[in-house]
């Protein structure tokens, strides 16, 4: 078994091994002592076997030292090494509670110490001086009861989840234990009031160190707030159930005990004891009332609110100290909205919406939670073919997600913010917590219909499609879109040439994974561009359809959305709902995975509204929606983003490492912070001084020319950092007009770039593949010929129109 | 909960022995898991230990 004659000498391993059979062939207490009767016996033998274990365990760790010399300095080693301490600690401890318990009771229980997995309840130091400070916190009379409660193990557990999960930075402050935790002991479920749902068998179900809760053959153990192992063996459905129901028989009994200790402390004061009489009558249903109300009795049984009210001082507001202990499981909050009144209208004014709207929209509206009526009312929308009404209401539901994230995040800091750490439901299943505010979000959102997605959204959307190319159905209900149109005159073989680049450009919209295709649209483009007989007007025409498909492409953001949207609304979040929701959630990243996209698409409706105030649309500048199709690529190449970092790019702030390297997309103009875009705004504007100073004075021609050179790094890190979603596009509210922000001026430098062949000669490391440039160098001079730099000049006017930028560009 | 009942002096002394011995075959497979460490992590000091020595030779020669 020990094969230890590799790594140490023989003479050792003998030495070592002759010590360990010595003591172990000494009179063992319990086995080797002669039955008697009476409890002297039984005394001596509990103390003996506790004994001998410690002497056991002890030796074990002599001889397991001796033979580490020399791997100290190894930290995978030495955490390992501790692991099985931790382990050893707790098995001697367990032991050392069930034997003395049999020494005191006369009805022991029947019980054997648990498997190594179970949770260490030693407390090393800087744990201990943690829990001595957080304990400070705990000035809640009725929380406190409950702590008190609790056995060490139980109270560890619930610190070593903290320390990865810190409710506020206060705390994280104060429990700044990287080095007390291990690992969670595969403890799934935390009780408010102190009941673990422990799996028992993770060897046996886990793979690849995660598993299924719901595994038939996993096992679970439901640890009492005292420590005590108080069932075995249950499969998932059974200990979640049992565990509910204890937990609940639990909570009542403490809030007997504690409104008994109330009612006692108050004897001495007839007014209060009077109220609380009064309260217990209206209550005669203990259970009834809720921890809340116990927690204000006990503050009114206290004279907490007289001691406030009169100017003494305590160490805690008293709103911090009205938090409790929120029941296991929590009533069910639906979203209320008020019933629509529907005005009464004479039958001759009655209008049946339902007839203005093919079925498959009907019905995909009638998934939303939109009515007929609602979509009835808008003229744009109705004036769309089936196929783009469809369309325009995938992208508005599939754009829901971002905003549902970005509600449901604000609302659970919101409800952090009155937590303290020992709400043990909230803080350790914070997880639930967050995917409960998802599922409010998307049901208000569901609930609201049209409002709640949006109308403003409705109508850009409807206005992006409607002038878009035309969606038509085939009869055998293949979609087609005509990005590119043939001309009277055209040839067959262009013809033939266009509509193979509709097919693919419609693959590339649909596409998954966002590249797929996009060597077959080059060649299909490529071949136009070679039998075109005027090679800058298909270029032109290219460049507008190509629009189009990128605007498309981003749109349609990912399906996958719309399953998380469904699975969300689809939740009821009763109490069984809660737990496997809690349970399943820790693990479900699925969650965050089908936002990039419709992150993107958070069009609040202010934004909205100024982008087609002052005229700026996909419309503007030239490529303008070239970059998406980069963006929609890096989404599917980095997809597992994680929480943080998804929420990050919502624009929700944090101060971890990951979201500090974000790139802000604008800066703001208080902080004097540059954001990409400016940065990028800055060194075209220097490119084109110097460009016109050039034209006279060949001085400038080193400056241009270095200039030119950071522009061509300037881009080449924009882009890469958007591919790669690095950037922060700010605040929910700033993001849609931060992302066009610095989507217009990174199509502006690169226009710049397009239209003057002297910063084209970077495509040994651009994103632009030599393909490309192959291409582009032949036909530059078309193209700069054509358009004159046209869309240059248009780009640039409509952003100083847009307002967007003014800061920008100064003086112009 | 656990099943509690009452039991008699012997049938108390037989659980704590029971309790007693299965604790030390829990104790002893904690020691091997962990000999099994420290075997593993010295095997690969060695290793390590050997790729400096010959990679030190290899410079010499």
């Amino acid at each position: 078994m020990n094969k230890l004659g590799s790594v140490v000498d023989d003479e050792t391993i003998k030495k070592l091994n002759s010590l360990k059979t010595d003591l172990e062939n000494s009179p063992e207490p319990v086995s080797a002592a002669t039955p008697e009767k009476g409890k002297n016996i039984l005394n001596k033998k509990v103390d003996g076997a506790v004994d001998e274990v410690a002497r056991r365990a002890a030796l074990d760790v002599t001889v397991e030292n001796n033979l580490s010399a020399g791997l100290e300095n190894n930290p995978t080693f030495i955490k390992k090494f501790k692991i099985i301490d931790k382990k050893r600690i707790w098995l001697y401890t367990k032991v050392k509670h069930v034997l003395k318990k049999i020494q005191k009771d006369n009805t022991p229980e029947v019980t054997t110490p648990d498997a190594p997995e179970a949770p260490a309840y030693v407390f090393d130091e800087e744990a201990r001086l943690a829990m001595i400070e957080l304990e400070k916190e705990l000035t809640d009379p009725f929380a406190k009861s409950i702590y008190d409660k609790l056995a060490d193990q139980n109270k560890q557990l619930l610190l070593e989840y903290l320390v990865d999960n810190p409710i506020s930075q206060d705390e994280s402050a104060i429990i700044d234990l990287k080095k007390v935790v291990d690992s969670n002991y595969n403890v799934v479920y935390f009780s408010d009031n102190g009941y673990l749902m422990q799996l028992a068998n993770k060897e046996e179900v886990s793979q690849d160190n995660s598993f299924k809760l719901g595994d038939p053959k996993a096992l679970y153990t439901i640890i009492s707030p005292d420590g005590q192992i108080a069932f075995e063996n249950l499969d998932y459905e059974s200990a979640v159930n049992t565990l509910e129901q204890q937990s609940a028989l639990y909570q009542a009994q403490l809030k007997e005990e504690f409104l008994k200790s109330a009612l006692s402390d108050t004897i001495t004061e007839p007014e209060q004891g009077i109220a609380l009489n009064d309260k217990l009558a209206l209550n005669n249903d203990l259970v009834k009332m809720t921890d809340e109300e116990y927690s204000e009795l006990y503050k009114k049984a206290h004279g907490l609110n007289k001691g406030l009210e009169s100017g003494n001082k305590t160490s805690e507001p008293l709103d911090a100290e009205a938090e409790v202990v929120e029941p296991a499981t929590e009533p069910t909050v639906e979203p209320t909205v008020e019933p629509v009144v529907e005005p009464e209208l004479e039958p001759e004014n009655k209008i049946d919406y339902e007839n203005y709207f093919d079925n498959q929209v009907l019905n995909y509206a009638d998934k939303m939670g939109i009515k007929a009526k609602e979509l009835g009312q808008n003229e744009e929308f109705v004036s769309l073919n089936p196929t783009q009404q469809k369309f325009v209401l995938e992208v508005l539901n599939r754009s829901s997600l971002a905003k549902i994230k970005v509600e449901a995040h604000n609302n659970f800091i919101a409800e952090s913010q009155s937590k303290k750490w020992y709400n043990f439901g909230f803080a350790f299943n914070q997880n639930f917590h967050k995917k409960k505010h998802e599922v409010l979000a998307a049901k208000e959102i569901h609930a609201k219909g049209l409002e709640g997605y949006g109308e403003t959204e409705l109508s850009w959307l409807t206005s992006v499609i409607k002038n878009g190319p035309e969606i038509n159905v085939k009869d055998n209900g293949e979609v087609t879109v005509d990005y590119l149109h043939p001309e009277e005159d055209d040839s067959e073989e262009m013809r033939r040439l266009i509509t193979q680049y509709n097919e693919v450009a419609y693959k590339v919209v649909n596409d998954k994974t966002g590249y797929a295709f996009s060597k077959e649209l080059s060649d299909a483009r490529n071949a136009l561009i070679k039998t075109a007989e005027s090679v800058g007007e298909i270029v032109n025409k290219l460049v507008e359809t190509e629009k189009q498909i990128k605007l498309h492409q981003h749109l349609k953001g990912d399906p996958q959305s719309e399953e998380i949207i469904k699975k969300l609304t689809d939740n009821s979040l009763g109490a069984w709902d809660e737990t496997k929701m809690l349970i399943g959630g820790q693990k479900d990243k699925a969650g965050y995975m089908g936002i990039g996209m419709a992150a993107r698409m958070l069009l609040r409706s202010e934004t909205a509204t100024i982008l087609l105030g002052k005229g700026l649309t996909y419309a503007v500048g030239p490529f303008v929606a070239a970059v998406i199709g980069a963006y929609r690529a890096g989404k599917h190449s980095v997809k597992n983003l994680n929480e943080k970092e998804e929420l990050a790019l919502l624009g929700i702030k944090d101060e971890s490492n990951t979201v500090q390297n974000l790139n802000l997309a604008a800066g703001s103009p208080e902080s004097k912070v540059l954001g990409l875009s400016e940065k990028l705004d800055r060194l075209v504007d220097k490119y084109n001084s110097l460009s016109i100073k050039a034209e006279t004075d060949p001085d400038v021609q080193e400056d241009l020319e270095k200039v030119s050179h950071q522009l061509k790094e300037r881009i080449y890190f924009t882009g890469y950092k958007m591919k790669n979603n690095l950037v922060s596009y700010g605040d929910p509210k700033d993001q849609a007009a931060n992302y066009y922000k610095l989507l217009n001026s990174f199509e502006a430098a690169k226009t710049l770039l397009f239209t003057d062949l002297s910063i084209l000669n970077f495509h040994n490391r651009s994103m632009i593949t030599n393909k490309e440039v192959t291409n582009l160098t032949r036909t530059n001079k078309k193209i700069k010929d054509i358009n004159d730099n046209q869309e240059f000049k248009k780009l640039k006017e409509a952003l100083l129109a847009s307002n967007l930028t003014q800061q920008s560009y100064p003086g112009r | 909960m656990a099943s509690a009942k009452k039991l008699s002096e012997e049938e108390k002394i037989q659980v704590i022995e029971d309790i007693f011995q299965e604790t030390l075959a829990k104790l002893k497979a904690l020691h091997n898991e962990k000999l099994e460490l420290i075997k593993k992590f010295r095997a690969e000091n060695n290793l390590m230990e050997l790729n400096k020595i010959r990679k030190s030779l290899k410079e010499q020669l």
